[in-house]
């Protein structure tokens, strides 16, 4: 089994021509190479594991689809991310308006509790800071908390964070910055200030 | 508390190490002096590390075993056609990607586009700004012999002919990518005169002669060209540019379109020449999915009723980056058009220039045309839920980065006029 350290960028390359080419079983080795990295980007973006698999699957057959609009002098993970991205807001998107319109108040936190079901091998601890910084981090706006997701678990650069969303460098960091701050109001006001004495390990 | 020294803004960036040396010398000269910033920078740091413990719960094994299986099994006949030769062509990826699966049979759409195609080709010659290639048909009779839809070409050619007396603009050959600075930027690219008279006769007779375009062939070869002209598209929208006065226009034109020559028409124009099918392929597979959604919806809805109105097909799929064309020559000859469409055709440019906008709605250089955009939004009625929602929120924008406080006011008054 590939993983997404296990491929070089020569061989990403050599199987994305493959794939270009109608190919599927190398397309197949490209989706084991990158499910992992792409599965959790939408679990952290959707925070449950019915939708981020949805989003996971769909963005590799985006991908698929889309082949010949990949542009090999950029990173294919990065692509890959930026489909997943769109369709994880997109699915955010959705899942706002069923709520809307559905009369009830749209209530992330709540959201929140509801979908975290860990699956089978679940690290997860169920801290009470976890929780709070989780239930932040979902009511912080898109614009804030995709840059925060993408710099601090996909650990992009600043750089790589502007060209996936599509923004000026200097909007990532002034976006960080705000998210940071944002999601320290919010756990200070909860009492749990991320301050070095907070109580879990 | 930020008192013009302390250094709290610049500390993100120092925890990233995205500041360069300056930058960070200075933040550390100021850490060691200031109690405040360095529990600042503490906090941060701690922040951080909760924030890359929140593990994504591992699904397992057998999940990740499966993962892959799923998604070939997804791409469905399309690996398998793929792996007996070939790439799939494209447009059947993108039929496939729009409909629900076994939502219709292949041939039938594959024989309306070949109807679609045709029909566009010789539509075509009463849009100003269109350039389509239609290769002539080779084997698509002998792939899909004696299919009921393919038959539509033929019998859709004369009306569609009989229509478009008007001086004709040729679509023209040609397969390179549009240079993306052109010398006299404003000259229509399209060729008229004998050279237009030929080709379109050529393509009379090979209609006539009972072979509709092999779309799909068409279609796989162009696939090349889509992503170059897409870009040098974009590139262009990024270019300032000047302001051009309304063309004199139909009445009927002038009412739908409130674009009169865009910003962005020049550069869409590229990416017309890539085919109809291509322009909207690349918006919609660009991840505006808002877009790609009614695409689907539209398609499957037209699908459904058995009432493939190729001329409304076409000029749908057209319309996402042919601005001007669909507005003004194309309304005219609609008729039968479903409400959907007609509240679709009602929108063209704002639909096409938030496709292209969305993406980019929050990089400055794009600012002058997100303006654009809004006013128009704000402006018109008849703009769908959808994209009222994207003018909000391209307002807010504008009026969160007004770079002084009259222009400020300006847009929180339209954003204001919005929500009345």
């Amino acid at each position: 089994m590939h993983s997404a350290d296990g491929l070089d960028s020569e061989e990403i390359g050599k199987l994305v021509r493959a794939a270009r080419a109608g190919k599927s079983r190398e397309f197949g080795q490209l989706v084991e190479a990158f499910q992992r990295p792409i599965y959790a980007l939408a679990y952290r973006m959707l925070r449950n594991h019915a939708d981020a698999d949805d989003v996971a699957q769909e963005t590799f057959i985006r991908a698929w689809t889309a082949i010949e609009r990949y542009d090999p002098s950029y990173s294919f993970l990065g692509w890959l991310r930026t489909i997943a991205t769109r369709l994880a807001l997109n699915m955010i998107e959705k899942r706002r308006r069923r709520r809307t319109e559905g009369g009830e108040t749209f209530d992330l936190a709540s959201e929140q509790h509801a979908t975290t079901a860990p699956g089978p091998d679940t690290a997860v601890e169920g801290s009470e800071m976890h929780r709070a910084l989780e239930a932040a981090l979902a009511r912080l706006p898109d614009d804030y908390r995709l840059p925060l997701l993408l710099r601090t678990n996909d650990e992009l650069s600043y750089a790589e964070i502007a060209k996936t969303l599509e923004i000026p460098v200097g909007t990532v960091m002034s976006r960080l910055h705000r998210a940071r701050t944002l999601l320290r109001a919010e756990l200070e006001s909860h009492g749990l200030g991320a301050s070095p004495r907070r109580g879990h390990a | 508390m930020p008192d013009g020294r302390h250094v709290d803004d610049l500390l993100g960036a120092y925890v990233d190490a995205e500041l360069d040396a300056a930058a960070r010398a200075g933040v550390e000269t100021h850490l060691r002096a200031c109690a405040t910033c360095r529990r600042d920078l503490e906090a941060l740091q701690s922040l951080q590390a909760t924030l890359r413990h929140l593990e994504v719960p591992d699904p397992g094994q057998g999940y990740w075993a499966q993962f892959s299986p799923r998604v070939l099994e997804r791409l469905g006949d399309a690996a398998t056609q793929a792996s007996d030769g070939g790439p799939m062509p494209l447009l059947e990826r993108l039929a496939r990607w729009f409909l629900p699966q076994g939502r219709l049979a292949w041939p039938r759409f594959a024989g309306a586009f070949a109807g679609v195609m045709l029909v566009t080709y010789i539509g075509m010659r009463g849009f100003r700004s269109d350039e389509i290639r239609i290769e002539p048909a080779k084997d698509r009779a002998a792939r899909e012999p004696a299919s009921a839809p393919t038959a539509l070409a033929p019998t859709e050619e004369p009306k569609s002919a009989a229509r478009s007396a008007a001086p004709p603009a040729a679509p023209q050959l040609e397969p390179k990518r549009t240079a993306p600075a052109s010398p006299e930027p404003d000259r229509p690219r399209i060729r008229q005169g004998a050279k237009v008279a030929k080709e379109t006769d050529k393509a009379g007779e090979g209609a006539a002669a009972t072979s509709p375009p092999p779309a799909q062939q068409t279609f796989e070869k162009q696939a090349p060209d889509v992503r170059p002209r897409s870009e040098t598209a974009l590139q262009d929208l990024k270019k300032p540019v000047p302001q051009v006065a309304p063309s004199p226009a139909p009445s009927e034109e002038a009412a739908l379109n409130l674009t009169a020559p865009v910003q962005t028409e020049r550069s869409l124009q590229a990416d017309a020449s890539a085919g109809p099918i291509h322009t909207f392929i690349a918006a919609a597979l660009a991840g505006e999915v808002t877009t790609a959604q009614e695409a689907r919806t539209e398609l499957a809805m037209l699908a459904d009723a058995d009432a493939l109105d190729l001329e409304h097909m076409d000029a749908w799929l057209r319309q996402p980056l042919q601005l001007r064309a669909y507005g003004g020559a194309a309304t005219g000859r609609k008729k039968s058009q479903s409400s959907a469409m007609e509240a679709t055709a009602a929108a063209p440019d704002y639909a096409a220039l938030d496709a292209l906008l969305w993406p980019r709605r929050h990089a400055q250089e794009f600012r002058p045309q997100v303006e654009e955009l809004a006013r128009r939004l704000v402006r018109q009625t008849q703009v769908t839920p959808a994209l009222r929602e994207r003018a909000d929120a391209y307002l807010t924008w504008l009026v969160e980065t007004a770079p002084d406080a009259a222009t400020r006011a300006e847009w929180q008054m339209q954003l204001d006029a919005l929500a009345r």
